[in-house]
């Protein structure tokens, strides 16, 4: 699988890489800002997101909203934060490219003219309803916060989610902004891939015109990968929601993106809940019928990832009984390794969705963005390769030591959601409960 | 190099044509119709089998029957436990997709092309030899009574739910497709087993395969495995013709949520058909009312008031009359002023506001030059494929879109808007704190609000 791009860094600083891709007259314009919620500092946190939002209000040239002019040429368009990084991208066909990029730069070089205190205002209230929409009126939708906070220590950029604290995003101030645009929205701390029915040449020329002559500012020193909790007890903790069923979430640090380690776990997902043929499925929902489904997944990040088991209990059972038998079929997994036939299926699987993903040029996940994502987290935009061989060349022995030294038992955090009426006993045995917001 | 130009916004020329996806169209002898179009843009494959029955089909007192039935077809076949079955599909890099609307079942594989035939065989073994255990139907059943329990705790879902059962009554689309916890109790061994029967045979079936793969090719490897299942003793079954829905009264239903922090929100009342000639006006239309981010609802709820996180419209189109409905979550504070602007913005384009030569500009090129993109993946060409074959479209239906929307005068919008957008056939529904908004919602004009559990 031969990516073929090509990447060049202007004066300013800006990465541009450009891959041509002749299937459809569009054209994907990708934007990363290596920033994100892990940049923030407590008391001031969901600021990284709210910035995005800003993004959209208009600037200096355009100062009429960012989505008229790109759709009235058929572009769709969107942008998100997570805790590494911020990205923009719009999809375009190719006769409107150069308006992409006269709009993509004009953000990037002349926000701040544009920016009042009625957008920021109204923006801070569209924020706080996404969090009310996606966490605070949702089924099981503070675990995040609940889960961040305890794996990580107080104060470190992962104990807080990226949606941020309702306080801090109502104490935000509009004179933070600048310096947040100043510190980490310039060409030095951003990478742009360009993906789709056009000519290189002609694209680092029309990047060039419309992104060299903003001013690079400062490239923010990069955050230090520290080894966080030392865990000597496990963590277990209980909360109460509007629900019907009682869900377990098992969670342990472990090695971040593309360290030594992170893809064993993303295999060690599949062989454990990925479909009705994993370890798990078949036991707790197939066999013992004591779980409604069940997941288990790595969230890969920059600093430091996790690895996640979540089970929902059947009706009848408590997440104690979940938990024992989880904990078993870990214990049996780490004693003995995956089987040589669970390692291929999930290898053949995830080779699969390295083809499967970069059909589109845009949108997340799409072409441009992963070329964004290799070279923002690797410096190398063409590292499907390699990210592909971290797959094909481990085995089951890895597998079976990377399990063993990070999942072990004592250092879990397990948490159980319960439901807040008829929900007494059900809670997990020796939890705390915690109240997130 | 010439600096950039900030004084005015590029402007934008013409696009190269685009081509749209052909099918190979044949039958096989048994009437199964196979569609496939070659895209050799990555090495893969993408497979639809569509049966036209859906949820619409479920019996009256069992509704989540055919649901339940797509749902129990990768348990197990009459040759292999469901856990060998999905290592089979792990191996060929195999996604299994199950899709149950109102009007038909989807099921959907996708493989890497090196992998078709293996994967063309799956899919023939999920679809057409399932076991059908009753340890299975009993587990799955289960699972999904407590999915419909907790359904009840999520307002977007009871909403939904609520809506369409208001709109509908009994109408075959009046329920979702996970059905009722009634209805699911209803079903038996024998339920499923006729339902597979009746609508998983040959002569139903159209197969959709799109990707890296030769048309000719791949037909001589359907006809030996999709050949083997003969229709025998039957007459061809036929989709029951729906009925006609009644039409609402304005009224109002209200959930109550203790303590929520926002209000979920449907509006609407009965839609159009797909085949209605007025199809591509109402597209028009919905563009500047609720169907993308500028359009006057959203700008007006979120940009202007910053009320909720987005608020749109849609209609649903449907071999019968669909739903026309708008959708929004608002902070619980301001509900009553969201209902308010989003009833406003449903009168006002009909007359007092009629969309504006910018505004049907914007649509008519929103709509017309992101076409393309809707041609960009396997998946999009297989569901463009899908909808063809569903609603019994002409095979130029893709490449007359463009001058047919482009053609949308500002009269057919006025027209369209006043016949089939009505203010005073709006059912209200609202998920919201009974304390904090309940007393309010009678001074809405829709009456007195009927209070309903989840």
């Amino acid at each position: 699988m031969q990516i073929q791009y090509e990447k060049r860094i202007l004066d300013n600083g800006l990465n541009v890489i450009v891959c041509e891709e002749r299937s459809c007259p569009i054209v994907s314009v990708n934007l990363w800002y290596h920033v994100g919620s892990k940049n923030e500092k407590p008391g001031s946190t969901g600021f990284a997101h709210l910035f995005e939002h800003l993004m959209f209000e208009g600037s200096e040239h355009h100062d009429k909203g960012y989505f008229y002019p790109l759709q009235e040429v058929g572009g769709t368009l969107n942008g998100s934060t997570s805790t590494d990084r911020t990205n923009y991208w719009e999809v375009v066909p190719v006769a409107a490219f150069e308006r992409a990029l006269w709009m993509e730069s004009d953000r990037m070089g002349f926000l701040l003219p544009a920016l009042t205190q009625k957008k920021f205002d109204n923006q801070r209230d569209v924020v706080l309803n996404e969090r009310r929409q996606n966490y605070e009126n949702r089924p099981y939708g503070l675990v995040p916060i609940a889960l961040m906070s305890a794996l990580y220590p107080e104060g470190h950029p992962y104990s807080w989610v990226t949606i941020g604290e309702v306080e801090d995003i109502q104490n935000a101030h509009l004179d933070d902004v600048k310096k947040f645009f100043e510190n980490f929205y310039h060409p030095a701390n951003a990478s742009i891939a360009i993906a789709g029915d056009v000519r290189t040449d002609e694209v680092f020329r029309q990047v060039n015109r419309y992104f060299g002559e903003i001013a690079p500012g400062p490239v923010p020193p990069a955050l230090v990968s520290t080894t966080v909790r030392e865990p000597t007890n496990e963590i277990r903790l209980s909360l109460t929601d509007d629900i019907e069923s009682p869900r377990l979430y098992l969670s342990w640090l472990t090695p971040s993106l593309f360290e030594c380690g992170d893809a064993e776990f993303d295999i060690l997902g599949d062989i454990l809940a990925g479909g009705k043929s994993s370890r798990l499925y078949r036991s707790l929902v197939h066999e013992r019928e004591i779980a409604l489904d069940v997941s288990a997944g790595q969230g890969s990040r920059e600093l430091s990832s996790s690895f996640s088991i979540v089970a929902t209990a059947s009706p009848g059972h408590t997440l104690d009984e979940l938990e024992a038998v989880i904990m078993d079929e870990l214990l049996a997994l780490m004693a003995t390794g995956p089987t040589e036939s669970e390692v291929e299926c999930s290898i053949a699987s995830i080779e699969a969705d390295f083809v499967y993903r970069l059909q589109s040029v845009g949108g997340f996940g799409g072409l441009s963005d992963q070329l964004n994502a290799y070279n923002v987290y690797t410096g190398n935009p063409g590292y499907f390769e390699k990210d592909r061989d971290r797959y094909t060349q481990t085995d089951t022995t890895q597998i079976k030591e990377t399990a063993t030294r990070y999942l072990k038992p004592q250092h879990r955090v397990a948490l159980g959601v319960v439901p807040e009426t008829n929900g007494a006993g059900l809670a997990l045995s020796e939890s705390v409960m915690v109240h997130p917001k | 190099m010439t600096s950039a130009d900030r004084t005015q916004l590029p402007s934008v020329g013409s696009n190269p044509p685009f081509s749209l996806p052909h099918f190979v169209k044949v039958s096989l002898s048994n009437g199964t119709k196979v569609w496939t179009a070659e895209y050799r843009r990555a090495p893969m494959v993408t497979l639809r089998l569509l049966l036209p029955a859906g949820a619409a089909v479920d019996p009256l007192d069992k509704f989540g029957l055919a649901a339940l039935t797509a749902d129990l077809l990768d348990e197990g076949s009459t040759d292999r436990s469901s856990e060998e079955l999905h290592k089979a599909l792990m191996r060929i890099g195999g996604h299994l997709k199950t899709e149950v609307w109102s009007d038909a079942t989807v099921i959907g594989l996708t493989t890497l092309s090196r992998h078709l035939q293996e994967g063309l065989r799956l899919l023939y073994e999920v679809v057409m030899q399932p076991r059908f255990h009753l340890i299975d139907i009993n587990r799955v059943r289960a699972v999904r009574l407590q999915r419909i329990r907790q359904m009840k705790h999520t307002p977007a879902a009871v909403a939904d739910r609520l809506f369409l059962k208001e709109l509908y009554g009994s109408h075959p689309y009046g329920h979702l497709g996970i059905g009722t916890e009634e209805g699911l109790q209803n079903i038996d061994e024998s339920d499923v087993r006729s339902f597979h029967k009746d609508w998983y045979r040959p002569s139903c079936l159209t197969l959709i395969a799109v990707g890296d793969l030769n048309p000719v090719d791949i037909i001589d490897e359907v006809i030996p495995i999709w050949s083997t299942t003969i229709e025998s003793e039957r007459d061809s079954v036929s989709v029951p013709k729906l009925p006609m829905p009644t039409e609402t009264k304005k009224s109002m239903f209200f959930v109550s949520r203790d303590d929520a922090v926002q209000s979920e929100l449907r509006l609407g009342h009965l839609g159009v058909p797909r085949s209605s000639p007025d199809y591509y006006a109402l597209r028009v239309l919905n563009m500047v009312l609720g169907g993308q981010f500028v359009s006057r609802l959203n700008l007006n709820l979120r940009e202007d008031k910053g009320y909720t996180y987005g608020a749109s419209t849609s209609f649903d189109w449907r071999l019968g009359r669909g739903p026309f409905s708008l959708q929004v979550s608002v902070q619980t504070e301001s509900t009553c002023e969201a209902i308010f602007e989003s009833v406003k913005e449903i009168s006002d384009i009909r007359g007092e506001r009629a969309p504006s030569f910018r505004e049907l500009d914007l649509a008519r090129a929103a709509l017309t030059k992101s076409f393309p993109r809707n041609f960009e993946t396997v998946f999009q060409i297989a569901h463009a494929a899908v909808q063809i074959a569903l609603h019994d479209l002409n095979e130029d239906v893709f490449s007359q879109f463009v001058p047919r929307v482009l053609s949308v005068s500002a009269e057919d919008v006025s027209r369209v808007a006043t016949e089939h957008l009505q203010p005073d056939r709006l059912l209200a529904v609202v998920v919201g704190s009974r304390s904090a908004v309940f007393n309010r919602l009678g001074d809405l004009d829709f009456g007195d609000p009927v209070e309903v559990s989840a």
